[in-house]
């Protein structure tokens, strides 16, 4: 019997009013890791709740192993066999209990009592790394520990069929690498897993692929089918960077800025504009392999964002925007900031980055004023904070602190009132701002009501109405999908470039380091690296090698295996990362007994750079 | 059918969790035990200490006579002040300063010499039962004076009328409040208590642990009632403890019965605050509506402050729809009238069916879906 | 740098109204739940019901037994035996029963001996002893007035409410009750919400300075709350339980209002302890109990024991119970109520500048 069948589903909210799902069909057979991507409010949660019998779906057919979810008697014996993570960092977890006693909740929920119950949480908390951890409380775990507790929760009944709604979101590179192996270890075991992601790395991972939008499948199929429907992709290079980028918004909504280089996906009708424009600029255009993102992008679609002068500061700080000087913040005991220092400049994109529970969120409220550091020197504009810096700031915190049963339209009023803008004036911004953000439509709707892609921007607008020359961005991104973080980023880049306003952020995505002029990489409470992107990325290089990537079936057991004869790994999606002094090639693949079905040269990332560093440290 | 040892799961969470909130662990306790010392200790209503204004046109020996009955044994009476004229005792009367009056008027002796006499006695009518309790206690003083006055001119009353109280041989009404105050509080804090215990996993997010896993409405649902049952029977325990040894009100029936009543009562008061927690997505909500629903009735509705017997027809079909009224009878027929079992098997039934209905209600109207 | 302090207000009274079940309840609190208050009992004896035990059955014993009057008694037949009248009073189908002896009008006549025994069921409270002092006295008056006139009558005169009528107290009562239990609750119950999700951090190190953020929340509450206990005072308490209102409504709303700042004062400290609703509501009901007692509402202040007579001075409820039934019930214009309006200033000044204080520092 199939774990999932769907045909025609409609799933609506609000009596009708809203359709979350609007004729969607789907199949997932047994053993599948089934991965669901598409923009914010696609509908995916709400299929999943329907899946599990959470939510009642309007119409169409739904059978989770052969039995309807929306009949309570009937699917009631069906939920042994399947588990539930809803999205939110650790939403299902209680707080107060231990990591061990939440574990065991779960298996009296279930029923799994005696050795198996023990034999099982041993090895669950020892693969997720939490057994060292198991009498803390779970409100004090770091966010990547609370998912793998949570999953470690679902899964203590061996469900055969585990949902999990975006569960690396807010989760750091190395955790989501645990966390999919543990994925792939149950999965190994005929467990069928059905999954929603922003990562588009992660998406790679399933056996299955399914993009949704507005409530529909637009494509699906095994990785390779889906992302074989793409249009040619380049890469371009050349000087005046930002002017091409600029340029080829006129020909496609595809392209992305990735640092000095430039991503497009040129749909064949368009690819004699291109040429044009390629021949009129003198840019060098690379065809590269599409992957999933280009795949997002084009079937999605990106939007071009260009902000109005409005939010140019008209205060300016000084050169040094934020000072951070040997910051060290002590809870008892516990050091979460252990000596910090750096110095952001004026107009500057700063990252800050580090696994979870590496301090970053305890710095940026320290820097705040939030926490009083326990020693060290902090300056914001050249002081410390207090009232008059204050007004020099935007923030948002990793919950986007809206008020839920607000509309958008009073939030804004609200927040710009804080910061002292006068109604008129935030209503004035609004009116110009509102269409540029694609807000207009949702203006009058509660939050609680919008997707949380949307929510983002709301909150990002509503940290700007003051016009404030330093920004503090804490996981802003966190879940978003990729076109809504790419409008993101085109309005911190001009916000930086145009406006000199100073950015300080932190982040899960990888290619998000990319985007920052600078770095600083966190762990456990110290600094492990500060530069920008490409030096960091250089320095690694020298010490590692050159980067090579290997196609591969068994990707987990490929990367086992070359570790096990001293290569420096990492997994990539479905590949594995190979690093090397010496030129790595087909036939010495061959030689060492690999199965593979492609080798090609790769390059360093942030993200090697991030699991490198993190892990030496470690 | 369904598991112990997942209702027990639920039950050992739910008690783990409290245990590590000190704040509610303290509260949750706290809140009975002041309410009983509070009410059980401080509600009063014999009316003490009355301050009295004197407005005394005669000038008489006779009006000084009658004032010094009234104030004569201190308990009741003392004189708060002399008024020399009408107006300043109206004000008095108005700010509070006095509860009641007596005002003597120029003729008061010259008349007694003549036969008969009379003077005002006025009450500030604001807490109306205290203006009632005055003018008859006045009124008990000056009869006693006035059979006296007869008895020395000759003329002796044949008749003795005698009082006699049942079931609490003194009319010490201190015991009667301090046992309707245990019906009160039981009716209010194990309510308060449940009332967050379903829609807190609400807000927080982990009821879809409950919504996915097979754990059943019945069992999830029993353990929750659980779990408000453990932390009320130890309240239980402390209010009966307070009522036996601390107030010392003697127990005329059985205490088995008396605990067997108490039991079920607080099934049902826990099941109503579950069933508001069931019901309402808002922690805030589901408490005040709680407190609301359950204050005012279980005080005024139930025989706690003034007997059934004298309430009109519409307030009694009301009594009847609230618990608290039959568990308000079960304990007064037990504690004070020691009444044979089959007086109480009806209010026990009755106290039965409200659970049922309740608890029903809740599995009903639990959904183990968002919507 | 300026903000519109109306703009705060106006998102807490949205966020308020948006929750429907507060509404829901708000709505009951001052509509239902007085009207039920106000109707449901009296502490006064109203329709005592009674019976006779007669064993005279002679005109004597009728005439006796006519002058119970409705609307204090309420006479409910004869009983036959002593078993009987365990029966009623078991049942609680009456409040005391009369017994009549035997002979009882010859003995009257002849001026012997006899004895009218009066029994009343000792587990019921107030009316049972005012149904035995009633009846004391009218039997005392019925026989005394076959053999003479007593020499000192007293002539009783109830000031500002002459039947006595327990509505018009339990009417303000709890209207004042309803709004003490709002006004705590409300406030702390929304900034807990702000702690939980994380909102506090924001306005923290936005540069609206916290306290004025408070403020507009005790403020906003304690607008809602005004609004409510209008509404209550015009519609529920003067048209549906028709009560009399002496004073001037603006005078009881003023007053109101100075007492909302003491409350939610309060509310902030229940706030500032708390981390959950759990925590709110209990401390919520341990704030409320003393307060409540302490006002003198239940227990005349005079009849407590000397300890909580002293403590009662901090009941902030005192003053407005004592304020507010003047107003209402007396007719007293507000700027006679001169030391109830200082007692309220100042505490109310006092709780709400500490209350916001200790509220902002623990953040």
């Amino acid at each position: 019997m199939r774990p999932v069948e769907c045909e025609n589903l409609r799933i609506t909210y609000r009596k009708g009013k809203t359709v979350a799902v609007d004729g969607l069909s789907f199949t997932v057979d047994s053993g599948d890791i089934y991965i669901f991507i598409g923009p914010d409010g696609a509908g995916k949660s709400s299929t999943f709740k329907a899946v599990c019998g959470v939510l009642r779906y309007d119409s169409g057919r739904l059978l989770t192993f052969g039995v309807d979810p929306n009949d309570d008697r009937a699917f009631e014996p069906v939920k042994e066999k399947i588990s539930f993570m809803p999205q939110g960092l650790g939403q299902n977890l209680y707080k107060r209990l231990s990591v061990e006693e939440n574990v065991n909740f779960f298996a009296d929920l279930y029923g799994i009592y005696g050795e198996e119950r023990e034999r099982r949480k041993e090895l669950l908390l020892k693969t997720t790394g939490l057994w060292e951890f198991r009498d803390r409380p779970a409100g004090k775990l770091s966010g990547g520990m609370m998912q793998k507790l949570s999953l470690c929760c679902i899964l203590i009944h061996k469900p055969e069929l585990i949902v999990l709604d975006e569960p690396t979101t807010g989760v750091d590179p190395v955790s989501r690498r645990e966390i999919w192996r543990l994925l792939y270890s149950f999965n190994r075991e005929g467990q069928t897993v059905l999954l929603s992601t922003s990562y588009m790395d992660e998406a790679e991972r399933g056996t299955e692929l399914l993009l949704m939008k507005s409530g529909k499948s637009i494509v699906s199929g095994s990785y390779d089918e889906v992302v074989s429907t793409t249009s040619p992709v380049f890469v371009v290079t050349g000087k005046e960077i930002y002017r091409v980028y600029r340029e080829l918004w006129k020909i496609t909504n595809t392209p992305r800025l990735k640092g000095d280089t430039v991503r497009v996906v040129v749909p064949q009708s368009k690819l004699s504009d291109f040429r044009a424009l390629q021949e009129r600029l003198g840019f060098s255009a690379e065809p590269v392999d599409p992957e999933l993102e280009d795949l997002f992008v084009e079937r999605v679609g990106l939007r071009r964002v260009e902000l109005p002068p409005l939010f140019k500061p008209a205060v300016s700080v000084p050169e040094e925007a934020v000072v951070v000087d040997r910051v060290v913040k002590k809870f008892g005991s516990f050091t979460a900031v252990n000596g910090v220092s750096f110095r952001v400049k004026r107009g500057e994109i700063f990252g800050l980055l580090g696994p979870n529970g590496a301090g970053k969120t305890t710095l940026i409220k320290t820097i705040l004023g939030l926490y009083r550091p326990t020693s060290g020197r902090i300056l914001v504009a050249g002081k410390p904070v207090g009232r008059g810096v204050k007004k020099l700031i935007g923030y948002t915190s990793q919950k986007f602190s809206l008020y839920h049963d607000l509309t958008v339209f009073e939030n804004l009023i609200y927040w710009g009132n804080v910061y002292g803008v006068p109604r008129d004036a935030v209503k004035l911004t609004v009116s110009q701002v509102a269409p540029i953000f694609e807000l207009d439509r949702f203006l009058n709707r509660l939050v609680s009501e919008l997707p949380l892609g949307i929510k983002q921007r709301v909150a990002l607008l509503s940290a700007l109405l003051h016009s404030p020359p330093i920004l503090f961005l804490d996981e802003p991104t966190s879940g978003v999908d990729p076109v809504e973080r790419d409008v993101f980023w085109q309005v911190i880049r001009e916000l930086s470039k145009e406006f000199g306003v100073t950015v300080l952020v932190t982040t899960h995505y990888m290619d998000e380091a990319e985007y920052c002029d600078r770095v600083l990489l966190m762990n456990r409470g110290k600094a492990v690296a500060l530069g920008a992107p490409r030096h960091l990325k250089e320095e690694l290089r020298e010490t590692l090698g050159d980067a090579y990537l290997i196609y591969t079936d068994s990707p987990f057991e490929t990367e086992e295996f070359l570790k096990e004869r001293g290569f420096k790994t990492a997994l990539f999606g479905r590949k594995v990362k190979i690093y090397s002094k010496e030129p790595v090639t087909e036939s010495l693949l061959r030689e060492l007994g690999v199965l593979f079905r492609a080798l090609k040269p790769s390059r360093i990332t942030m993200e090697d750079v991030f699991v490198f560093r993190v892990l030496e440290n470690v | 059918m369904f598991s112990l040892k997942r209702i027990l799961s639920v039950v050992k969470k739910e008690i783990k969790e409290l245990l590590r909130d000190r704040i509610s662990l303290i509260t949750v306790f706290a809140v009975p035990l002041s309410m009983m010392l509070v009410f059980g200790y401080g509600l009063k209503l014999e009316i003490k200490h009355v301050p009295l204004g004197v407005l005394d046109f005669s000038k008489s020996y006779l009006s000084r006579e009658v004032v010094s009955k009234l104030t004569s044994n201190g308990e009741y009476f003392y004189v708060k002040r002399y008024f020399s004229s009408e107006k300043e005792l109206d004000r008095a009367l108005t700010f509070g300063e006095v509860r009641g009056a007596l005002v003597f008027p120029f003729n008061f002796e010259k008349d007694f010499k003549k036969g008969h006499t009379a003077f005002q006695l006025l009450v500030d009518g604001t807490f109306p039962y205290r203006a009632e309790v005055i003018k008859s206690y006045v009124n008990a003083i000056v009869s006693l004076e006035n059979l006296k006055i007869a008895e020395r001119r000759g003329v002796e009353l044949p008749v003795s009328i005698e009082p006699r109280y049942w079931f609490n041989e003194s009319l010490n009404q201190d015991y009667v409040v301090a046992v309707g105050t245990l019906a009160v509080v039981l009716a209010i804090a194990p309510a308060v208590f449940s009332a967050l215990l379903i829609v807190k996993e609400k807000e927080s997010g982990s009821i879809y642990n409950v919504y996915v896993s097979s754990i059943g409405k019945f069992e999830y649902l029993t353990g929750k009632l659980l779990s408000g049952l453990i932390v009320s029977i130890f309240n239980l325990a402390v209010l009966l403890s307070i009522l036996l040894f601390l107030f010392q009100v003697p127990l005329k029936g059985s205490l088995l019965l008396l605990v067997l009543s108490s039991l079920m009562f607080i099934a049902v008061s826990t099941a109503f605050g579950l069933l508001l927690s069931v019901f309402f997505s808002s922690q805030a909500a589901a408490f005040i509506g709680t407190v609301i629903l359950t204050v005012v009735p279980s005080i005024l509705y139930t025989g706690y402050l003034t007997p059934i017997s004298s309430m009109g027809r519409e307030a009694l079909i009301v009594s009847h729809l609230i618990p608290t009224f039959y568990y308000m009878r079960l304990l007064k027929n037990i504690y004070f009238k020691a009444a044979p079992f089959s007086y109480l098997v009806q209010d026990l039934l009755t106290l039965l069916a409200f659970f049922t209905l309740l608890f029903g209600l809740n599995y009903l109207l639990f959904k183990k879906r968002e919507r | 740098m300026s903000f519109s302090f109306f703009t705060l207000l106006y998102k807490e009274i949205v966020q308020f109204f948006r929750n429907r079940g507060l509404l829901l309840f708000a709505v009951y609190a001052f509509t239902l739940d007085i009207y039920l208050a106000s109707t449901g009992i009296d502490l006064t004896l109203k329709n005592a019901p009674f019976y006779a035990e007669d064993y005279d059955l002679s005109y004597s014993s009728r005439e006796l037994l006519s002058r119970f009057p409705p609307p204090y008694f309420r006479f409910k037949g004869y009983l036959l035996s002593d078993r009987d009248v365990e029966r009623v009073l078991l049942k609680d189908e009456a409040v005391g029963v009369i017994r009549i002896p035997f002979n009882f009008e010859k003995n009257l006549k002849r001026g012997d001996r006899t004895e009218i025994a009066l029994i009343v069921n000792g587990a019921e409270v107030s009316s049972s002893y005012l149904f035995s002092a009633y009846a004391t006295q009218i039997i005392y008056n019925f026989v005394t007035g076959n053999f003479f006139r007593p020499p000192i009558e007293v002539v009783p005169r109830v000031y500002f409410n002459q039947n006595c009528s327990s509505k018009l107290f339990m009417a303000y009562s709890e209207l004042m009750t309803v709004i003490t239990l709002f006004l705590l609750l409300l406030p702390a119950a929304a900034v807990v919400l702000e702690k939980e999700r994380g909102n506090i951090e924001m306005l923290t190190v936005s540069p609206l300075p916290n306290i004025v953020f408070m403020v507009a929340k005790s403020v906003a509450m304690g607008l809602i709350v005004l609004s409510f206990s209008a509404f209550a005072l015009f519609f529920t308490v003067e048209r549906v339980v028709s009560v009399p209102f002496r004073g001037s409504e603006l005078d009881f709303l003023l007053l109101t209002l100075l007492y909302v700042f003491t409350a939610s004062g309060l509310s902030m400290f229940i706030a500032s302890l708390s981390e959950n609703m759990l925590q709110v509501s209990q401390l919520t009901i341990l704030l409320l109990i003393p307060i409540l007692y302490l006002s003198g509402n239940w227990t005349p202040i005079e009849a407590m024991p000397k300890l909580l007579q002293w403590l009662s001075v901090l009941s902030p409820l005192k003053y407005y119970i004592d304020g507010a039934l003047a107003i209402a019930i007396k007719g007293v214009p507000l700027k006679e109520l001169t030391s109830d309006i200082a007692a309220l200033t100042l505490q109310g000044g006092a709780l709400f500048a500490l209350g916001n204080y200790f509220m902002v520092r623990r953040i």
